[in-house]
């Protein structure tokens, strides 16, 4: 735990989770935006051309981040999939009330709501999605770029409607998250600065976190890091 | 449109754009580069290169590609009128394919049943295994007036036209040579189409003799694995029964053939009818001489088949016997061309020729060097056969889509999007 104006800081997202996740702007954000290109075909040949090349490049960067990140920090992977598997009752209080995000947003309230670990209800669900979705996309559009005519045109033909539903799905998903990300402005910051937040703010949104996983580091010279 | 003439029908094949996910698949079957359109954005269909072969349609994983020529309606309507005399003229690949249509295994042969269906949807029927019998007759007789011309010596009574001949009853393979190698034209088999000769016979001695009716009242109706076939009914030069009732003092202008039904069409018509091709029954025509044929006309269908069974009556009409198993072998450095060479002693002079024939399927696989040779002057063959689609008509345009197909196995080198 690092001191600053804010008081004690927390480690949220070592730098290669935060590295990783700029694998994922870049490819990711990217693939889903042509996506949306290359299924209503707006505009020219050329442009939607363009989205192809866009989409296949930026799949590219997808594949490989997902692919180094697995094998350089299976640990944090590991991590990741627990934390988006353990669910209890305080989940279903939580997405009851949606996190209270409606009546923060909408009623100007803030509502108590059941304390969350690092990630909320919400985000592990979105991590399931992701997780499976990813895998889904990354294997259909492989399959839809470079082997359509090694299988049955009936496998091919599936295969780019799952790439379309699933595609759909995690891309307006993708507009929620980023959306989320912005209106938790801290969120944003942690992410995309040094991957600390202030202490303060980590016992708001994620209290469970905070009470059970993490541990002050014994104070070493420079010493920030904490688990997460 | 280049190249059209005003009767014929254009654009049979179009993309529907709705569909079409810009995959290029399409374009590694196309033998033209008739299909444009980047990686990504919605293709078309060029009418000025394409040959109606229908590759493109049955193979394309999205559906896309679309038979524009619907016929259907208007063959019912005629079925119904009870003023036609409505012939349909059968191809001998439909048979092993239309079953598909109606839950069998791809590859059962209904002729049976087929016929049968027909009969009870109204149609008279006429074999094209009998027309094909004609047309062999025509291209051996023709091979022979230019062997015994060019390679025995003999004088002709008049130029026959060069040697190598090829076949012409493929109409993709015609329309090709038209577009892209019109200097093989002179080359070309003078002889029709078996589905041509057979409109042609169905408004002639058909009308005459078996249906009894007035030529102008008889509708042929093509039954093809083929959408090419559809094209080939247009061309305003097969019309010879009406110039042939001219000649004898009747008016009235139609075509050979009044509309193709493709294998597919055929399938939505019977159950448009209600007819289960599976429960037909047994077609009975005893006494209808064209709807008899020999066995050499079903061969046809396949690759091979017309330059074989032309090639035993040329064997049969200058040896004077009958020719012994035709063993076609690959040739050498061209995957997907076969040939032979058959050794004729000629019964009037003793004198020796070995004829070399050539099978030629899947033109944009496999025609360009052949081609060539025959351009250059260095062809080694005698008689060449050529299909458009890959295995010949029985992987027709016009044929069932076969979902779980991978016909294109080889061919994702051509269509991996960075080559
Ligand atoms: C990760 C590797 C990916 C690859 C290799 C890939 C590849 C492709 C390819 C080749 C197509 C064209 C398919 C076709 O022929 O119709 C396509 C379409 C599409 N992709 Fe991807 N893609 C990937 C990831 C994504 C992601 C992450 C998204 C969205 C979040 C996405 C959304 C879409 C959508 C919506 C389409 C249009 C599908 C259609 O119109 O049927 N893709 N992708
Ligand atoms: S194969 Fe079908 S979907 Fe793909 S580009 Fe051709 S027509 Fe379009
Ligand atoms: S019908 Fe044949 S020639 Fe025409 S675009 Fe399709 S594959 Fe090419
Ligand atoms: S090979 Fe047969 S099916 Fe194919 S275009 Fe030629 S005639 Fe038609």
């Amino acid at each position: 735990m690092s001191h600053d104006s804010d008081g004690p800081r927390v480690l949220k997202h070592p730098l290669s989770s935060r590295l990783f996740h700029w694998g994922l702007i870049l490819g990711f954000l990217p693939a889903a935006l042509t996506g949306f290109v290359l299924w209503l075909k707006p505009g020219s040949d050329g442009f939607v051309n363009l989205a192809m090349r866009i989409h296949i490049g930026a799949a590219a960067i997808f594949t490989l981040s997902a692919v180094l990140y697995t094998l350089l920090c299976l640990d944090r992977v590991v991590a990741f999939v627990r934390r988006i598997f353990s669910y209890d009752d305080r989940d279903v209080g939580w997405l009851l009330v949606g996190g209270g995000y409606p009546q923060k947003m909408f009623l100007g309230r803030k509502i108590p709501v059941p304390p969350m670990g690092k990630l909320n209800s919400g985000q592990k669900m979105m991590g399931v999605a992701m997780l499976f979705g990813g895998i889904v996309l990354t294997a259909t559009g492989w399959i839809l770029y470079a082997f359509i005519p090694l299988a049955p045109k009936a496998f091919i033909y599936w295969a780019d409607q799952l790439h379309l539903v699933v595609g759909i799905v995690l891309g307006l998903s993708l507009f929620m998250h980023i959306f989320l990300g912005i209106y938790n402005w801290g969120e944003f910051k942690a992410m995309f600065g040094d991957g600390t937040q202030p202490l303060a703010e980590a016992e708001d949104h994620n209290p469970a976190w905070v009470a059970r996983e993490i541990e002050p580091v014994q104070k070493a010279a420079g010493g920030r890091q904490l688990p997460a | 449109m280049q190249g059209l003439r005003p009767q014929e029908l254009a654009e049979i094949i179009a993309i529907d754009r709705k569909k079409c996910k810009g995959c290029d698949a399409c374009k590694a079957f196309c033998p033209t580069d008739a299909v444009t359109g980047k990686y990504g954005a919605v293709h078309r269909v060029d009418g000025e290169r394409c040959l109606f072969c229908g590759q493109c349609l049955v193979n394309c994983p999205f559906g896309a590609p679309q038979d524009t020529v619907d016929i259907v309606d208007k063959v019912i309507a005629r079925l119904k009128d009870g003023r036609t005399t409505v012939v349909a003229a059968i191809a001998p690949a439909v048979r092993v394919a239309v079953g598909e249509e109606f839950g069998l295994e791809p590859g059962a042969l209904v002729t049976g049943q087929l016929l049968g269906a027909l009969q009870t949807a109204g149609f008279k029927i006429l074999d094209t295994n009998f027309a094909a019998d004609l047309c062999i007759m025509e291209e051996g007789s023709e091979l022979i007036t230019k062997i015994r011309h060019y390679a025995l010596g003999e004088a002709a009574g008049h130029a026959p036209g060069p040697l190598p001949q090829f076949t012409s009853c493929c109409p993709a393979w015609v329309r090709y040579a038209e577009l892209y190698c019109p200097q093989l034209l002179p080359h070309m088999s003078s002889a029709k189409s078996p589905l041509m000769m057979a409109g042609a016979l169905a408004k002639t001695y058909g009308a005459t003799e078996v249906w009894r009716t007035n030529p102008e009242n008889v509708f042929v109706v093509g039954v093809m694995p083929c959408t090419a076939k559809k094209f080939e009914a247009s061309r305003p030069e097969f019309a010879s029964a009406a110039a042939y009732w001219h000649k004898r003092g009747s008016a009235g202008s139609y075509p050979d053939v009044d509309v193709v039904l493709t294998t597919r069409d055929l399938a939505r018509l019977l159950k448009k009818l209600n007819i289960n091709l599976t429960a037909a029954a047994e077609f009975s025509d005893a006494d209808n001489p064209l709807a008899r044929y020999s066995g050499a006309g079903t061969i046809f269908g396949n690759t091979g088949g017309v330059m074989e069974a032309a090639l035993r009556t040329a064997h049969f009409v200058i040896t004077g016997q009958e020719l012994a198993a035709l063993e076609l072998n690959p040739v050498r450095g061209l995957k997907g061309v076969k040939a032979a060479g058959v050794t004729l002693r000629d019964a009037k002079t003793g004198r020796e020729i070995t004829v070399k024939v050539a099978v030629v399927h899947g033109i944009k696989e496999n025609l360009g060097p052949i081609v060539d040779e025959v351009v250059a002057g260095r062809s080694p063959y005698h008689f060449i056969e050529v299909m458009n689609c890959p295995g010949g008509c029985v992987n027709g345009g016009g044929q069932p889509i076969n979902p779980m197909g991978t016909s294109w196995l080889d061919k994702y080198k051509a269509i991996l999007p960075w080559s």
